[in-house]
């Protein structure tokens, strides 16, 4: 045996020497100069030659050379390199990576490919170019950062989500949010929040975002998937398009620490960007409404809720004031001249700061970064104080030249407090959206007068109210600890061939502890009866209905209430994969990919709320029995349960064939299976696959000479089946069988049951989506100019929609997969380096993105109330998220607004919120949903300074205006300017369209008076349009010379001080100050501040 | 490759095979049972029902307190309005009962029919036959063997539905009352009293006896009729009646007395049923929804006054009627209010969340009674021409009812013929008690004996179901013609607007709007 393969060798030496007289074969291994990565499949020349080669997939090459020859090397991404043989049989590269040209390798999460085989839609974001200083919540980074991407801050709040879309919407009643992948493992969320209760301002808001948890330092980069054949490797779950994180590792041969601190101050919101009446205006109002009937002793002295006048009469009924004219008169001068500055009061300045340390360091055999951060936010509203710690570990091994072993671990405690809260609710009879007991400092702001004293009481739910009292003793505390483990093992027993295995664990864990003290106004609420009026008013009491004679009692006669809500959430992944890489005669590219993978996600919910707890009493609770009377015979459940689990198995294989890397064709299929649709095995398991292709039109020989005026090009196209389990509520592929406790009067009489609360849909199935991709990069002047441009047409089919049914089987009304959709769009990115010197650099970025969406069946359930509110609802023949208005027809005689009714005629009162069927005559205002929007970002630099000018836009969505109109108001409103312009006396109706202030006499005529201010809340005239270019970030850096900085014994030092949403350049007249991203809903949502951050950076 | 594809799920399957949720599976006697406590309709046919008998009139476009659903309802016409009890909700809940039931039975078979399970099944059986009565008696037309063969029914669920939109035929009036008699027939001997928890809320003996009584009332069989309503009332019906006196020594309050009226610790109440509705205002002291609603002047013409057991001289300030009556009735008036109320459906409240103050108006009602029973009784033993029998029922009825001081307490039968010559038949203008008779199941000779006591007992059901719905279905089967009238605050009637003629198709109430879109034949019109 050992002579044979002598003699071989012998034979091909021979030969070469033969062949070759005077060259030499050089081999070696080509990596990334930044991450010591194989760089794979890089092209080699033999300088001054056509001949060549290149890399195979792990990097690794050999070459006959002339021995004095010269190597050319290079890559798509990377700058070309020579290199001499100088007579060297090892010659071991690294090629620098060209920042400004094409990333080269795309990460899915699952794979690691060559961006010149890769045929799928893709963006890629640096971590540390998208990273907003001074925002913890890294999802918000990727505002404008790349094309199909929007992001929507709907709350500023921590924790909340933004509403981000790939390629715009892709459910109806779906969430249409794209999977979060970290480092290869799926990102679920704690608890499921649609894309409605994201800009509900509800308390899970605050815990909707799956990687809250993540530190924005630790972000290498984002890989946004958009189209189907970039996401099919996840098939069924990635309908709406995948988010890839890849969080930082260790390098080989480079060893670091470094320390980032950003310390960020916010303004407070100022009057003078609000059209809100000032204390003098407000005042004057008040007098008119005076005059008018309202606020009169009578009504307020037992009112429910009552400001400055309210509390006059107290004061008057007191003795403390005198019943003159002039004394009330100089009581009410004192507010006159108040101006009190709510923002002032409840908004702070105060300096949040982030800390985060990271070390680094790596050899040949082991790679580690570790790190750690401290998030310190005081809050910007009383009440909202936010701490955040964070730890990352992440650290691979390799224990054999075949074997590998990788591992992470994440961290990360939270502790935010937030102002007490309710969920909302929809009052559908009159087209009011009402919260209980809001608190929330930014609409309290907005929405209370300017009269008020802010260190007096006045009254709510018939007891005391102060808001900075109200604030300090109705809180919400949240916990929130995430954790997560992974470990992969890496082998390679075949050159080109790579067995992975990975398994995850992750845990979450979130506590939401409601505090209401003995002394807030909600639990004051439960106990106020000063006078027999009020005690038969007052909601809040309680009468026995046993006991015949029984009079009005508290059921909290003592202390507050404690509510706390738990999510927990526990989940494992296990994933083996196969990659075969392949070269044939350096003509023939094939890689194969094939795997298979587990997942399991436990989640856990339990709600408790205890009564009568004595938090000033050493938090002993008191309770009343009859509170679990009142709860069972009202049908109240005191406590909650809720299990769920999710499994999911998939197989999965993608290949690629390649030809010299010219023409790339691609396959993807996979077979995913889940419990979620029920126990049905027809339901559960579905196919999704691509097939797609690439031409590297500058890899042709013909080509070549265009370089390098044209340096690059590429095109592509794809089409793919992707899918999405659809909305969580509807998975009855089987009964669904729940248990309830019906309500019955007595709670003797109470008993438990079951009862089918979903029909079987044996039909049930996965909403899928059929998509067309074509896409076209190109380079120019050696790539100084980078344009990137996708065109999509999508069509999602069976998605879940409402059907009517006969109602035979119990249920008139069943969801099944019976709606679709059509959207489509462009997407182009231009990049450009407009000046490039050894010390001055001028590069400029702008994206645009177009998407439109058009539902092209789906029967209609909704409500007017449903279509007329800010979030929008699909209808037939219009977008996804829709906003119609109610058509305004001007102001009656009386000053009071018309519409056009249902029936065609015009009508003050007589719209009907709940209608369904006659809803032709609504006006279609726009889309919730912005259809163009992108960014414009400049960055200059200048030796060690740069400066940053980014800008985001978006256009071609409308918003509702905030709800301002009510027939009438109390003395603890305040009123937008608009008032000004009030109808006042008959003929006004000519000249304006903002509606009388409703007299007393007026609303006793008509006791539907409120549907006319709501109807003119949701009407034509309370549109405007969303469009909006917004100063995102100025930033101006400096990096310290190098000179300097050894000199201190760092590596580097740099500075940073930036402007994060610094202004609105452009936005319609209309929103006066509203800021058309944010939803002012109250409850714990608030808008993203405009602040300031001062970033430090130091690395030994 | 492909092969191992496809097999590897296969062995997958077991492990997908957990609940995503904590959704409940029916594989226990118990859960079973807790299946059947939904398997009673939780929507009330009693506000659509009661508003489409001759049981309100019309106060006037003018009168402010209007609602569009009541209008709808009030004129016989398609109701496109919703809200928690309109017929949709009504159809809905119904078929929802069924589906409940029908879901137990299901199970009950898979575990294998056992005896400890057999209860239940009675129990299903009954519930199913229940909901499809209601159904049947609202939107088809009543029972008449002459042309049930033909009339338009509804479909009868047996089993539960599995497709998204499965698509079903109407079948016949006589098909669907052939079907309840069989689950009836089946279930009435496996109901057992000992298998509940709280019976009053369940198809206990008596409970599902009297609407066995009901049910062969509807159909004609009249030993039957008798039989099941015999064994619901046992030895001693008398003690089993009503307690006036309980009721009338409460202090007189709106809240107080409905609900002590609807409560499951009196025996009277055989089944006590609470729905998501709003009839505690409609029948109570509220403005809300009186443009439509029961006034004096219908009360002292033709259903509190003007009775076998004695009369006031209808007028509108006259109140000494109502003293006929052990529980008096309470009367209101006031601009735009007109208004006489027996205090039955109280206004109850369901908080989901007692701190944000949300949730859904209920109500509690007696579904099934001791008088029904009693009345029913009386009714078929009239049927057979047995009045001493039937005089017996009727005078146990009075004698319980009635305040001895004010009403002649003992009838015979020359008192009721005398009472009923004493009228003539009804004309909206000129009201009397005695309405035209034009019977379904049998002849009723006018000016006879037979028809003297059907009048009265249809007279004493008006008063005994009076806002529990039953007068439609009365209404229905006995051929009245009823007139909808405008009258005004000042106890005259202003019009007469519409007839329900003996033929008339609205007799059917129109199937939901819904189900008519979603492809199921809707009544004539």
């Amino acid at each position: 045996m050992k002579k044979i393969r002598l003699f071989f060798t012998a034979l091909t030496m021979l030969l070469s020497v033969a062949a070759f007289a005077q060259n030499v074969t050089v081999s070696g291994t080509v990596s990334d100069a930044n991450t010591g990565e194989p760089v794979p499949f890089a092209s080699i020349q033999i300088k001054g030659t056509m001949t060549g080669g290149s890399t195979d997939a792990d990097g690794v090459y050999s070459i006959a050379v002339p021995s004095d020859g010269v190597l050319i090397f290079s890559s798509i991404g990377y700058e070309t390199t020579e290199v001499k043989v100088d007579g060297k049989i090892v010659r071991n590269v690294t090629l620098k990576p060209d920042s400004e040209m094409l990333e080269s390798v795309v990460v899915t999460g699952m794979q690691k490919m060559d961006k010149r085989l890769f045929t799928g839609s893709t963006a890629k974001v640096d971590g540390d170019k998208a990273k907003l200083d001074g925002v913890a919540e890294v999802s918000r980074a990727l505002e404008g950062r790349a094309s199909g991407v929007s992001v929507q801050n709907v709350s500023g709040t921590f924790g909340t989500a933004p509403k981000i879309r790939v390629r715009g919407a892709t459910s109806i009643y779906g969430s249409s949010k794209p999977l979060w992948v970290v480092d290869g493992v799926i990102m679920e969320d704690v608890v499921e929040v649609d894309a409605d209760q994201l800009s509900s301002g509800d308390a899970t808001t605050l815990i909707s975002s799956a990687i809250a948890g993540l530190n924005a330092d630790d972000i290498e980069s984002f890989q946004i998937l958009k189209d189907g054949s970039a996401t099919s490797i996840y098939g069924a779950r990635a309908m709406a398009g995948v988010i890839v994180v890849t969080t930082k590792k260790g390098t080989s041969g480079r060893s670091r620490i470094s320390y980032t601190g950003e310390f960020t101050t916010r303004l407070k919101p100022s009057y003078r960007n609000f059209n809100i009446m000032n204390s003098q205006e407000q005042m004057s109002v008040y007098r008119e409404m005076e005059q008018k009937g309202w606020l009169n002793y009578a009504d307020l002295a037992n009112a429910s809720e009552s400001g400055m006048y309210g509390k006059m009469y107290n004061l008057i009924t007191d003795g403390v004031l005198l019943n003159t004219e002039a004394s009330r008169n100089a009581y009410l001068r004192e507010g006159e001249y108040r101006n009190t500055d709510w923002f002032d009061q409840l908004f702070s300045n105060a300096l949040m700061h982030n800390h985060s340390v990271s070390i680094s360091s790596g050899n040949d055999k082991s790679q580690y970064y570790a790190s750690i951060s401290a998030m310190f936010d005081p809050g910007w509203t009383k009440q909202s104080k936010v701490n955040r710690y964070t730890a990352n570990l992440n650290a691979s091994y390799n224990i054999l030249k075949w074997l590998s072993f990788n591992m992470i671990s994440n961290a990360s405690y939270r502790k935010q407090r937030a102002p007490g809260t309710l969920s909302s609710e929809v009052d559908a009879l009159n087209g009011e959206v009402k919260r209980d007991f809001d608190i929330n400092p930014y609409s309290y702001a907005l929405n209370t007068s300017r009269v008020l004293d802010p260190n007096e009481y006045y009254t709510r739910n018939y007891a005391d109210f102060n808001i900075l009292h109200e604030l300090e003793n109705n809180y919400m505390d949240f916990d929130v600890t995430d954790l997560k483990f992974q470990g992969e093992f890496k082998v390679k027993p075949l050159a080109g061939l790579e067995l992975s295995a990975l398994a995850a664990v992750k845990y979450s864990q979130t506590s939401q502890a409601h505090t209401i003290t003995d002394y807030s106004n909600q639990a004051m609420a439960y106990r106020a009866m000063p006078t027999t009026t009020i005690r038969d008013k007052n909601p809040f009491l309680y009468k026995d209905p046993d006991d015949p004679y029984a009079v009005p009692v508290t059921v909290l006669p003592d202390g507050g209430i404690y509510e706390r809500t738990d999510f927990k959430m526990l989940s494992y992944d296990f994933r083996a994969t196969a990659a075969y890489n392949k070269e044939f005669n350096g003509k023939h590219i094939m890689n194969l990919f094939g795997g298979m993978e587990l997942n399991s996600v436990q989640r856990q919910q339990s709600w408790f709320r205890g009564w009568g707890m004595q938090y000033s009493m050493g938090e002993i609770p008191h309770y009343a029995y009859q509170v679990f009377k009142k709860g069972s015979e009202e049908g109240t459940e005191y406590y909650s349960l809720v299990n769920s689990l999710m499994r999911s198995v998939a197989f999965f294989a993608n290949g690629t064939y390649s030809y010299m890397g010219r023409y790339t064709i691609n396959g993807t299929i996979r077979y995913e299976g889940t419990n979620k649709l029920g126990k049905t095995t027809s339901a559960r398991w579905l196919p999704t696959w691509n097939v797609s292709g690439a031409w590297n039109v500058h890899e042709e020989n013909w080509f070549k000479p265009a370089y390098p005026a044209v340096s690059f090009l590429s095109l592509k196209a794809s089409y793919s089946l992707t899918a999405d389990r659809g909305p969580a509520s509807v998975t009855n592929s089987r009964v669904v069988i729940k248990s309830q406790t019906p309500w019955r009067p007595s709670a003797g009489d109470q008993e438990s049951a079951i009862y089918v609360s979903d029909l079987e849909n044996g039909e049930l199935t996965y909403e899928k989506k059929h998509e067309v991709n074509v896409g076209a990069a190109v380079g120019f002047i050696d790539n100084r100019i980078n344009v990137e441009f996708d065109w999509y047409k999508r069509n999602n089919y069976d998605l879940i929609g409402p059907v009517t049914t006969q109602g035979i089987g119990g249920q008139i009304i069943k969801y099944g997969n019976v709606a679709s959709m059509q959207s489509s769009g462009v997407e182009f990115t231009l990049s450009t380096v407009n000046i490039s010197t050894k010390n001055f650099k001028w590069t400029t970025d702008f994206i645009y993105s177009h998407a439109t969406n058009k539902v092209t069946s789906l029967e209609n359930r909704q409500r007017i109330i449903d279509l007329v509110s800010g979030t929008g609802f699909a209808l037939e023949g219009y977008p996804v998220r829709s906003i119609f208005s109610i058509p305004f027809k001007g102001l009656n005689e009386k000053g009071l607004p018309t519409f056009e009714d249902q029936d065609g005629n015009v009508t003050t009162t007589g719209i009907y919120f709940q209608e369904r069927e006659k809803i032709d005559f609504l006006k279609y205002s726009g889309t919730a949903d912005p259809t163009d929007f992108g960014s414009f970002g400049n960055t200059f630099q200048w030796k060690g300074l740069k400066l940053n000018i980014f800008l985001t836009y978006s256009f071609g969505n409308v918003v509702r205006m905030d709800p301002v109109f009510r027939k009438g108001y109390t003395d603890l409103t305040s009123m937008p300017r608009e008032f000004r312009n009030r109808w006042v006396i008959p003929g006004d109706e000519n000249v304006t369209t903002i509606p009388v202030l409703a007299s007393k006499e007026l609303v006793h005529e008509d006791s539907n008076l409120s549907y006319a201010y709501n109807a003119y809340n949701y009407s034509t005239e309370r549109i405007a349009k969303g469009d909006f270019i917004r100063l995102k970030e100025v930033s101006l850096s400096y990096d310290f010379p190098k000179k300097w900085v050894q000199a201190m014994k760092m590596s580097t030092l740099s500075l940073k001080v930036q402007a994060t949403n610094l202004a609105l350049l452009y936005a319609d007249k209309k929103l006066n100050g509203q800021d058309p991203e944010f939803f002012n809903t109250g409850g714990v949502a608030a808008p993203v501040p405009k602040q300031f951050t001062m970033t430090l950076r130091i690395g030994f | 490759m492909i092969l191992s594809v496809l097999l590897v799920p296969m062995s997958c399957n077991k492990w997908l095979d957990v609940m995503p949720d904590n959704r409940a599976e029916v594989d226990t006697a118990e859960k079973i049972s807790k299946l059947l406590i939904s398997a009673y309709p939780s929507i009330s046919y009693i506000l659509v029902s009661d508003y489409s008998s001759d049981n309100v009139d019309d106060f006037g476009k003018n009168n402010p307190n209007n609602s569009r659903l009541l209008e709808q309802i009030y004129t016989w016409n398609e109701v496109t309005e919703s809200d928690n009890e309109d017929p949709s909700r009504v159809w809905q809940g119904c078929y929802s009962a069924i589906a409940n039931a029908n879901q137990a039975l299901a199970a009950i078979e898979e575990l294998g029919n056992t005896e400890e399970l057999q209860a239940s099944r009675g129990e299903a059986l009954i519930c199913r036959a229940y909901a499809h009565f209601i159904l049947v008696n609202m939107f088809c037309k009543a029972y008449n063997p002459k042309t049930a063969d033909t009339d338009l029914g509804i479909p009868y669920m047996e089993k539960p539905e599995t497709e998204l939109n499965p698509k079903y035929e109407r079948g016949t009036v006589a098909k669907v009352y052939e079907l309840m008699k069989k689950d009836i027939e089946e279930g009435l001997p496996l109901v057992n009293d000992a298998s509940y928890r709280i019976p009053k809320y369940h198809f206990n003996e008596k409970a599902a006896y009297t609407f066995a009584s009901r049910f062969y009332l509807f159909y004609g069989d009249w030993d039957e009729a008798i039989r099941c309503a015999n064994i619901a009332l046992g030895t001693s019906p008398a003690e089993l009646l009503r307690d006036y006196g309980y009721l009338s020594s409460l202090p007189k309050d709106e809240d107080v007395v409905p609900e002590q009226y609807a409560s499951t610790n009196l025996k009277c109440n055989f089944l006590v049923q609470t729905s998501v509705s709003q009839l505690g205002v409609i029948f109570g002291p509220f403005y809300s929804y009186k443009r439509f609603t029961q006034g004096s002047y219908l009360m002292q013409t033709e259903l509190l006054n003007c009775a076998p057991w004695g009369s006031v001289t209808p007028t509108a300030g006259n109140l000494t009627y109502g003293m006929m009556y052990k529980l008096e009735p309470y009367i209101y008036t006031a601009a735009n209010l007109d208004f006489t109320m027996l205090p039955r459906t109280p206004y109850q409240f369901q908080f989901l969340d007692p701190v944000a103050q949300t949730g859904y108006p209920q109500t509690t009602y007696v579904a099934l009674s001791a008088e029904e029973a009693l009345l029913n009784r009386a009714e078929a033993y009239v049927m057979q021409d047995k009045y001493t029998e039937a005089l017996a029922d009727i005078n146990m009825w009075t004698a319980n009812t009635l305040n001895p001081s004010r009403a002649t307490v003992n009838l015979s039968a020359e008192s009721i013929k005398s009472w009923a010559d004493s009228y003539d038949y009804y004309e909206p203008l000129k009201p009397t008690p005695k309405k035209r008779l034009n019977p379904i199941l049998e002849e009723i000779p006018e000016g006879s004996q037979k028809e003297a006591f059907i009048q009265a007992l249809l007279y004493m059901r008006r008063i005994e179901f009076l806002q529990y719905g039953m007068r439609f279905f009365d209404v229905k089967r006995y051929g009245i013609e009823i007139y909808r009238r405008t009258l005004s605050t000042k106890f005259s009637v202003v019009s007469v607007d519409d007839k329900l003629t003996v033929n008339d198709e609205r007799r059917a109430l129109q199937i939901p709007k819904d189900v008519v879109t979603a492809g199921l034949t809707p009544n004539p019109r």
